[in-house]
Order: C-alpha cells, then structure tokens, then sequence
C-alpha cells in the first residue's frame, strides 16, 4: 500500500507539470466565442442595488473595514448610523440598533451567510463565539428597519448580514501577527486555492486580550478559532458548498472581593456545520437548499460561594429558496425553512427546553414603469410558543432619475420571547436567592414600521447621500416583572409591560476624490418615548417601574450619534485613515446610570510592500484607537462596584506576510 | 464523426453556376446554423451558385468530382483542413483573427499562390472600444489579462487605447496559478475589463471565478458574445453566425461576377448584448442598445 501511494503523488506531480507547461500555447478559435458557458451572475440571484432595496441599508466593505482599524467586529457597527456599540465586559461587545434595554440586543436578526447566530436561551448574540475573523468578511450588508417579511423573527429593528469571502477569493496563504497594549495579540492565518471543480479557503486564528480594568474585573480572554469554506462545482447547474468552524475560549470572569462571583476562568466553545446545495436552472433561476446546525457550549466552574453552571445551545435549520425570474419586469422569491432550538441551562431552565419552528416566506419584486419598483413581500411563521404571526411589508421605490430614487414603506414584524423570558424556572443551584422565574404566557413584541427615503448619486463629484425619515412602534414589550414584595423583586417574571415610540432622521454621505480616497459620514438623530401598558403582579413597583424603565425610555437613544470614517492613498503603498465616532449621552435602559458623551477618534497608517497575494508582499499597520484619551465610560460599571468601565486609549501593531 | 453531412444545395443551377464547396469544421448546431443561413442568404441574393458541404477530415462526397471554384471553411479547424487539402482560392469564416493568421503563419508556404481570404469572427478594436466609450462615457480604465505570446495583434489594441487617452492595466498571465492573484492586482486599477479570446485565460472552468471576482470588484466583465452575457458580463459586441452568413453570401456574389475575394475583413454587422439585470446590480444604468449604437456611429463618423 505503501509504495501505491508513493506511486500515486508522483503521477498526480508529474501530470500536473505537464499541464503547467502547456499553458497559452492554443491559438484562439471560434469556439472560444461560442462556447456554452454556466450562468454565474444572474439578475434573480444577484443582491438588489441599494437604490433598489425595501429597506435603507449601509454596506461596510472590506475597504471600510481595513480603513478603520478595528479589529473585532462589533465595533464595525459603529460605522453604520443609528447604531448603539458599547461593552457589556472586555469580550461582551452589545450592539443594537435604536438604543437597548439591557446587554441583550433582541430585537436585530444577525445572520452568517445566512445562518442565524442570535441563540437560545437567552436570544441575543455572542459575538466573540462566532467562530469568525474579521478578515474573513467579505462585506456586511445592515438594514436599517424592519425587515421580518424577508429575515423572518426578530428582524423587528434590523438585520445585520455578514457575508463572508467566497470560497474562490483567497489564492496563496498569508500570516498576520499582531501586537498592542492591554495584552492586545492576535495570530491568523489564510489559506486558499481556486480550481476547476473546488474552491476553497480556510482560516486559523488566535486572539487575546485582557479587557477593561483587570484589578477589579476579571474579564480577559482567549480564542483559538478554525473556520473553512469550500465550494465544489460538479457542473455548471450544480454546486455544493460546505462550511465549518470551531471556536474554543477561555473568558475570565469575576468581580473584586465578591465572594458570589470569584475571579475564575470560564469556558466557551462553538461550532457550525452548513451545507448549501444550489441549482441554476435555465434563464439564471435559482433553487437554493440549505441546512446548518450551531452549537454552543459554555461552562462556568464556580468558585468560593458561586456554584458551577453551564448552558448548552444547538440550532439546525433547513432552509429551502426558489428564486425565479417572471419575465423582464418582476423577479419572485419563495421559500420555507424549519428551525430547531434547543437550550439546556439548568440555573435558568430547570429543564433542557426545545422550539420547533416554521416559516414560509414570498417576496417579489415588480418593476411597473423604468422608474417605479414595487417590493411586496410576506412571511409567515409559527414561534413554537403557540402563536403564528404574518410579517407583511411594502416598499415603493421611484427613480425619479437613474441616480434620484425616493423610498416610502411599511412593514410589520414580530420580536418572539426568548426561551429565557418564556420559560425561566430558575432551581436556584446558585447560592444567590432565586434570580428568575418566569409566569409564562409572553405574547411576541410587535412593531410598525414607516419610512421614507431618498438615495442620491451625484457621480459628476463623487458624492453619494442616503437619508431616511422613521417612526417605528413598538408595542407588548417584554421587560422584567418584579414579582415579590420580600426581597427586593426577587424572583422577577417577564410580562408585556411597555410600548415604545421611536422617530428619527439618519443618513450617510460618501465622497470619493479618488482611488482610495474618500470619506463616509453617518449622522443620526433619535428621540424615543414609552408608555407602561401591562400590569404589574405587584402594583407597588409601579412608581420604580415608571421611573427606571418608562422614565429613562427617552435617554436609551442618544439624541444625536455619528461618525466620519477618512482615508486616504498617500504616494503608491501607504494608506492612511482617521475615523471619529460621536454618540451624545444616553443610558441603556438597565445600567442604572447615564453614558456620557462619547467622543473618540482612531487613527491607521498602514504600508504595503512587494506584490500583493506573492511571496515578499505584505502590508505592515499601526493603529491608535481613541488618541486623544478621552476615556469614556461604557455601557454600565463594573456591576454594583462604582468603577466604571473606560475605554482607554489603545495602540497596536500588526504584520501582514502574503505567500 | 463518420457521419456525413452533404447538402447539395442547388439554387438555380445553370451551366456557368458557381461551385462552392462549403467545409464545416464539425456536425455541431452551430456550424449547421451557419451553413442554414448561407443558403437562405444566398437564395436572397438571388445567386448562382451551387453548394457541396462538407465536414472537415472527412472526404469530399463521391460523385462531386466537379471543379470547385470557390472554398468556404467556416471555423478553424475546416480552415486548417482547406489550407492543406484544396488548391482552389479560399474564404475563411467565423474565424478569430489571431487565430487565422497564426495558421496562415504556419500552414501556407510562401510559393503557394492562391487566394486566401477571410471573414473574422471577432470585432474590430476601434468598434469594441468605441462599444465601451458608448457604454461607459465615465469608465475609463480598461482591465486587460493575456497570455504572453498568445496575441500579435495586441499592439493594435494599445496603440487603439493610447490614442484615445484612455489607460489601459494590462497584465500577462504565465501560468493558471498566477491567474486569480494577477486578476485581483487588474481588478484592483480598472473600471472595466475586457475579455478576449484566449482560451487559456476565459474558459468554461474559469469563467466562473472570473465573473465572481469582477462582482466583488464591482468591474463589470465586457464579453466577447452572448454566451458571456448570459453568463454574468455586463455587455458585448458580437457577430452571429447569421450575420456572418450574410456577409458570406455577398462575398461569394462577388468572387461569383469578378473572380476576385476582397481583402481579410471583420463582421460588417453585429449585435449589442446587454444584462440590465447584471447592470442595475453594479449601479450601472445602461443605455438603449439603439442608443448605444447611434453613439458608436456619431464616434466612427467624428473620427474620418
């Protein structure tokens, strides 16, 4: 056996040789001009251009992402307006769009290539498990809205789309090593090849830091990630694409002198596995079929008075797409999926609690004249908590030029309860008292949404500009339930207690004066207000409820928040950019005290040597993130300590080696 | 292959009528398609002409010993064939310049002294880039990837861009594994690319990841037919073989009053295949083809 195989990589060497030197010797023929060729790019699977979309939405390409230096990518979103980005703990980033409740961005879908990462129990998204590199993104593509009719559940503010680089986009290996303060060190390596049949790309990397202020908050962490993206095409109508990753993280976690929550390490590990078939049928149309699962592990050993605990999260879901052309004017958009959520977290569930559920969606998209774009669109779901909601949305979009387009639309969606609010039957193995126990009977939050757009290109000076005008509704939000008058509320429940009436202008201008030279300013401008429209179980905590929760409503957006991202290409290989980011004060509903002003601004300079994607090319780049020290405080203290939580400046270096 | 196909095709048959013998470089729909419309083309011109069809490397059909005056070798494999086995004077068709010249290069000795003509397939670079400029009045950069050696005619291409101040990234492509890096750095500078016939570069394989690099890069693919705009190309200017079949038949009306084939030349019509879905996905907006045309003519007239 052993020498056939020998035998076989010197035929497999020498075949591939031969190939290498036949290369170009062909001279051109008619058939080069008439060859059959697979329909790659078609109209009805392509993305709609954002003039043309029901929704307003922001693009963060990889030029963006380089421009701004982060490097981990929740803090991307602060370049999309309206957004809220703040920190929970050194590896907790929260990123909600139109303010926050708590720590637990709910109301925001959060898709990876299609696969959704906003889990059970809790409904929310941890980002630093996703077992992703921010090199890996492709672009991530916002909507700024409500987008259920086409996202489904939970898409009721927002849908945050990361699209990852295609399997066919990386050809060689490059390794990049960075270092910075705050014991800021990051490894990562990519590989990837284009063939005939099979393209592929893979990704190893390594980060560390040691978070916010480590004397009285144990929130340093470590990853070790692996992720790969292979595509084989068996034939022009038929390709297969396989995904994987694997995260593993140790978090620490734990407060100074706190003997409930002990300086300890925790563990975290996550997993993904998707499939995709996808058919092209005749004229571009599509049949797209899908199934992954995400699996999410976290395990806390206690220590001193804390108890050991553990949550265990795992989806799979199958997805079917059909994509059809319908003639030159209207392009249509089926599907159905089914969902399977199961959680297992003994301090919070009592019992490992599973969801079955299931949607059907349409969307389609009719161009009535040259200058006006009708998308009409629906979803219709079951929750797997007994309610069964229909997402409608309708957008018209009129060009009143190619490069002037207004936008007005309406759309409902459906926030479902998180098995954590439906279904907490806290046991209490914490030595804490009794934290959460849920009464039940949680009905979906609903919002309505209205907007109107306009999206401007002004191609003669570079310049483009997209505003949009909204007022969403949000009623039967779910928020917590004080149920007990002896210890303080404890345990609390979960009830559709409020409404919530948000308005506000946003808008991005791009110019560009030249090749990699330009500037993206956001702005946005928000009011909020709430009413209390459930009931208590104790009426006695109304006058607190009034005043913590519908009292702060109107501060949980900041008034005005913005940034301006600007680089530019100085002489051939360097590339310099600052960006600033401004957010007014505003208070998470929950921190219990009020964010003041933030004000930062981040600087890169970046210089790129030999030849990109060729042995000797590289790039090598020194960032600083918020230079001028103005330390501002996060989302809340350190909690029930008074130290908060500052955002100090930081500085790193990082070597990009291309082989 | 042992198939064979003969077509005596005879429009009105007198004693002085001409006899073409048409070679095919295959049985394929494409070469029938061709010869399909020669005939119809010929009955329009109203022509006296009589037909043997052939394929190439198979023998010509017995009985049709007559003396053939004229050869039509539609492709490059009935061209090579033609080249070889026939004395008499020769039209080439629906065959890439380059393609047809390194044959001539190659196969015709020097004393050999009959007529040899043709009719390309491909578009004249003055037309393609007045296509472009009709297209794309604000993009300017024309994206370029060959294979070294492969194109003598390349320099024409240069000297056609540099004329009209137009910059042009052009960048050979040595081997397969170099293709996609070298893509990237093309991509990276252009506002378009262009493709040509170069199979080692634009085939069926690669195609694919070309098209998905040009999304990416938001640099639409110009192509070089249909094909490549059902594929995902934004455009191209092409010639069907209808249209060359055309052009053909008044050739061989012409050999058929003066004995006489005019100078090698490109399609004298062709078609404009725009995607406007490919194009509104770039934030493209892409003009009438009529438009377009009327454009490419006001250039061409501008330019004498």
């Amino acid at each position: 056996m052993r020498s056939f195989r020998y035998q076989l990589c010197t035929t497999i060497l020498s075949v591939s040789m031969t190939c290498g030197s036949s290369w170009a010797t062909d001279y051109p023929s008619e058939q080069d001009y008439f060859q059959e060729l697979p329909v790659v790019l078609s109209a009805s699977r392509l993305p709609q251009p954002i003039s043309e979309t029901p929704n307003a939405m922001t693009v963060i390409d990889r030029e963006m992402i380089a421009a701004s230096g982060f490097r981990h990518i929740p803090d991307l979103f602060r370049l999309v307006p309206g957004m809220y980005v703040g920190a929970y703990n050194g590896y907790t980033p929260i990123v909600a769009y139109h303010g926050a409740f708590d720590q637990y961005s709910r109301r925001m879908q959060v898709l990876v290539d299609g696969r959704s990462v906003y889990l059970p129990p809790f409904s929310y998204v941890n980002w630093e498990d996703i077992p992703l590199h921010i090199a890996d993104i492709e672009r991530i593509e916002v909507i700024r809205g409500t987008a259920a009719a086409s996202h489904g559940a939970n898409s009721s503010q927002g849908v945050i789309n990361i699209i990852t680089r295609d399997a066919s986009s990386v050809h060689g290996a490059s390794v990049s090593i960075l270092k910075g303060n705050g014991g800021m060190s990051d490894i990562a390596a990519h590989l990837g090849n284009t063939g005939e049949k099979l393209d592929y790309r893979m990704t190893l990397g390594y980060r560390a830091g040691n978070g916010f202020d480590t004397t009285v908050l144990n929130d340093s962490s470590t990853d070790h990630l692996a992720n790969l993206r292979a595509n084989y095409h068996y034939n022009g109508s038929n390709s297969f694409e396989l995904q994987l990753g694997y995260l593993e993280g140790a978090r620490g976690l734990g407060i100074i002198n706190r003997r409930t929550d002990p300086f300890r390490d925790t563990r975290t590990s996550s997993d993904f596995q998707q499939l995709t078939w996808s058919h092209i049928q005749l004229q571009g149309d599509e049949i797209r079929l899908q199934y992954y699962r995400v699996h999410r592990d976290f395990t806390d050993v206690g220590g001193d008075q804390k108890l050991p605990e553990y949550t265990v999260a795992d989806r799979h879901e199958l997805e079917l797409q059909h994509t059809i052309q319908l003639g030159a004017n209207n392009r249509l958009v089926w599907g159905a999926g089914i969902r399977s959520d199961r959680a297992d977290s003994p301090a919070n569930l009592t019992i490992p609690q599973s969801l079955r559920q299931s949607r059907l969606f349409a969307h389609d998209e009719w161009r009535m004249t040259p200058s006006a774009l009708l998308n009409v669109g629906a979803m219709y779901e079951k929750d797997g908590m007994g309610h069964n909601n229909t997402s409608p949305r309708v957008a018209l979009n009129y060009h009143l030029t190619p490069q002037h387009t207004l936008r007005a639309s309406t759309s409902v969606a459906y926030r479902n309860p998180a098995l954590m609010e439906e279904k907490s039957l806290g046991s209490g193995i914490t030595i804490l008292p009794l934290v959460y126990r849920s009464a039940g009977g949680l009905r979906p939050e609903k919002t309505l949404s209205k907007e109107i757009g306009y999206l401007g290109e002004f191609n003669a000076i570079g310049l483009t500009l997209d505003a949009r005008a909204y007022i969403d509704q949000v009623s039967d939000i779910i928020f917590v339930d004080p149920t007990s008058l002896v210890s303080g509320g404890r345990p609390y429940s979960f009830r559709n207690l409020m409404s919530q009436t948000y308005r506000g202008l946003e808008g991005t201008v791009k110019y560009r004066w030249s090749e990699r030279s330009g500037l993206t300013f956001n702005y946005a401008h928000q009011q909020a207000s709430c009413a209390l429209t459930g009931t208590l179980t104790q009426p006695a905590f109304l006058s607190i409820v009034q005043n913590s929760y519908v009292g702060v409503c109107p501060v949980s957006v900041p008034s005005d928040s913005g940034s301006v991202l600007i680089t530019q290409r100085a002489m051939r290989d360097i590339q310099l950019s600052a960006g600033y980011y401004h957010q007014e004060k505003m208070q998470v509903v929950d921190a219990q005290q009020l964010q003041p002003l933030m004000r930062r601004v981040d600087l890169r300079i970046a210089k790129s040597f030999g030849k990109s994607g060729e042995i000797g090319g590289g790039e090598v780049e020194l960032v600083l993130q918020n230079v001028f020290q103005d330390n501002y405080r996060e989302y809340t203290s350190v909690p029930q300590t008074n130290n908060a939580l500052l955002f100090n400046r930081r500085a790193y270096i990082a070597v990009t080696l291309d082989f | 292959m042992l198939l064979l196909f003969v077509a005596c095709l005879v429009s009105r048959v007198h004693a002085d009528s001409l006899t073409v013998s048409v070679v095919l470089s295959d049985s394929t729909p494409l070469y029938q398609q061709f010869s399909a419309a020669l005939s119809k083309a010929l009955v329009e011109n109203d022509a006296n002409v009589t037909i043997i069809e052939s394929q190439a490397g198979t023998k010509p059909p017995s009985g049709s010993s007559t003396k053939v005056d004229l050869v039509i070798a539609v492709g490059m494999k009935a061209t090579e064939s033609a080249v070889a086995n026939s004395d008499a004077p020769l039209l080439s068709v629906m065959i890439p310049r380059a393609g047809y010249e390194a044959l001539l290069a190659r196969s015709v000795s020097p004393q050999r002294s009959k007529a040899v003509s043709a009719i390309y397939l491909d578009q004249p670079w003055e037309r393609q880039l007045d296509f472009i400029q009709a297209v794309f009045p604000n993009r300017r950069r024309i994206g370029l990837l060959y294979s070294p050696d492969a194109h003598p005619n390349l320099a024409d291409l240069r000297k056609n861009i540099t004329d009209r101040g137009l910059p042009l990234i052009a960048q050979p492509v040595r081997s397969a594994k170099t293709l996609f890096n070298t893509l990237d750095a093309v991509l990276n500078e252009s506002d378009v690319l262009l493709a040509i016939p170069d199979s080692a570069i634009y085939n069926a394989n690669n195609v694919r990841n070309i098209l998905l690099a040009s999304y990416r890069h938001k640099v639409p693919l110009i192509g070089i037919s249909q094909a490549y705009v059902n594929a995902g190309a934004l455009c191209a200017i092409f010639s069907t073989p209808e249209q060359l079949a055309g052009q053909t038949a008044e050739a061989i009306v012409l050999f058929a009053k003066n004995r006489w084939l005019p100078e090698p030349q490109y399609p004298a019509s062709f078609s404009i295949g725009l995607n406007q879905g490919i194009a509104r996905s770039f934030g493209i907006a892409l003009s009438l083809p009529e438009v377009i045309r009327e454009r490419m003519n006001q250039a061409g007239e501008e330019r004498r």
